[in-house]
């Protein structure tokens, strides 16, 4: 077969299926069915239910992502331990300023992904620059190598006693014992 | 008494002009189905294959446009039209689509051999066969382009596709039947 006539066929064939007529009075059905749809009524609760979805899912979506607050528990004011232990033992009385400055305050900080979590506040700012305490300068005092300055307390030098004594005794140590398995 | 009946009067007026309009409105949507009923009909039946189908989509497609008031707006009442009919069918042919092509694509790789073929008929109805069991890709546009009336530049339009590919495929479409046809033709001697 030559190529026209194949193409000729073609033609044919494609335009017997092209020419497809649609059923009798396809028309009337189509406008029919467009009167009898603008006859529905409007179903005006189809858009309000999906308005109203919208809001509920908003609000869940809202009470879901929000992060509870932490809850702070304020602990009692604690003051720092080893530097007024060691006041006391010197039985020497810091400056208020002082003192009030080596105060801290703890906070507990409540949360649900780090329950044991504390802040420690700053230190407060003071107006003036602290002085050396008594105990401060009798320790500057032996640490250059001589005697204390100004032993004005018996307390302060006993403990000054106590503390070279402490450094002059030799090492003891207990022998070492393997226990059998 | 004289002002509540000027109101109504005006009212009754107003009602009456509605109403002409909403009227004359339906006539020019018919007028349109008129003019344009059978051309989508065409164009829904070469994607669908089926009268049923094609003329379900057709109805869809006035509906639509009907409710949405798009009918108005037209400026390519033809181009327009049938692009809103095929986007109609091809949503219709869903999901089943990609099924069909690949059945098909198995049937021109070689699934049914050219003896069933040419034993089937005439070779008219060789050749109507065997341009149903092209790629849909190519036999979309070979079958929408010998609709009357439409142009590669409609074609390209309606598949949403460029017009120099609406020309490959047509082009490819038809030196695909023709390896085919005489393959067939040469088993039948």
């Amino acid at each position: 077969m030559r190529d026209s006539d194949f193409g000729k066929l073609l033609d044919e064939v494609l335009k017997e299926r092209a020419e497809i007529e649609p059923r009798v009075e396809m028309e009337r059905r189509i406008l029919e069915r467009m009167r009898s749809a603008s006859r529905e009524p409007v179903r005006w609760w189809m858009p309000a239910g999906a308005f109203a979805a919208m809001v509920i899912a908003a609000i869940l979506l809202m009470n879901g992502s929000r992060r509870p607050e932490p809850v702070i528990v304020n602990a009692p004011r604690v003051e720092h331990p080893s530097r007024h232990d060691a006041t006391k033992a010197a039985g020497v009385k810091e400056p208020e300023a002082h003192a009030e400055a080596a105060r801290v305050v703890r906070h507990v900080v409540s949360n649900k992904t780090h329950p044991a979590q504390v802040a420690e506040e700053r230190m407060p700012k003071l107006d003036t620059f602290p002085a050396m305490t008594q105990k401060g300068s009798l320790l500057s005092g032996w640490q250059s190598g001589g005697a204390p300055t100004t032993p004005s307390s018996e307390a302060a030098a006993q403990a000054l006693k106590a503390l070279k004594a402490e450094q002059e005794r030799p090492l003891q140590m207990d022998a070492i014992e393997i226990k059998p398995l | 008494m004289e002002v509540a009946a000027e109101w109504s009067e005006y009212a009754r007026k107003g009602r009456a002009a509605l109403k002409d309009r909403d009227l004359a409105a339906e006539d020019e949507f018919a007028a349109l189905v008129e003019r344009n009923v059978r051309r989508m009909f065409r164009v829904a039946y070469s994607l669908l294959r089926n009268s049923h189908d094609a003329e379900d989509a057709v109805q869809e497609a006035f509906l639509k446009l009907h409710r949405s008031g798009g009918w108005r707006r037209m400026e390519d009442e033809r181009a327009f039209l049938a692009r809103t009919v095929w986007r109609v069918a091809l949503n219709r042919v869903g999901s089943r689509e990609t099924e069909e092509d690949a059945a098909e694509m198995e049937i021109a790789a070689g699934g049914e051999s050219p003896e069933e073929w040419a034993a089937g008929g005439d070779e008219r109805e060789l050749l109507r066969q065997m341009i149903d069991r092209l790629p849909e890709e190519l036999r979309r546009p070979l079958v929408l382009s010998a609709i009357e009336g439409m142009t590669s530049g409609e074609v390209a339009a309606v598949m949403g596709i460029p017009e120099g590919t609406v020309r490959t495929r047509v082009m490819r479409a038809k030196t695909e039947l023709r390896k085919r046809f005489e393959a067939a033709r040469e088993v039948r001697r």
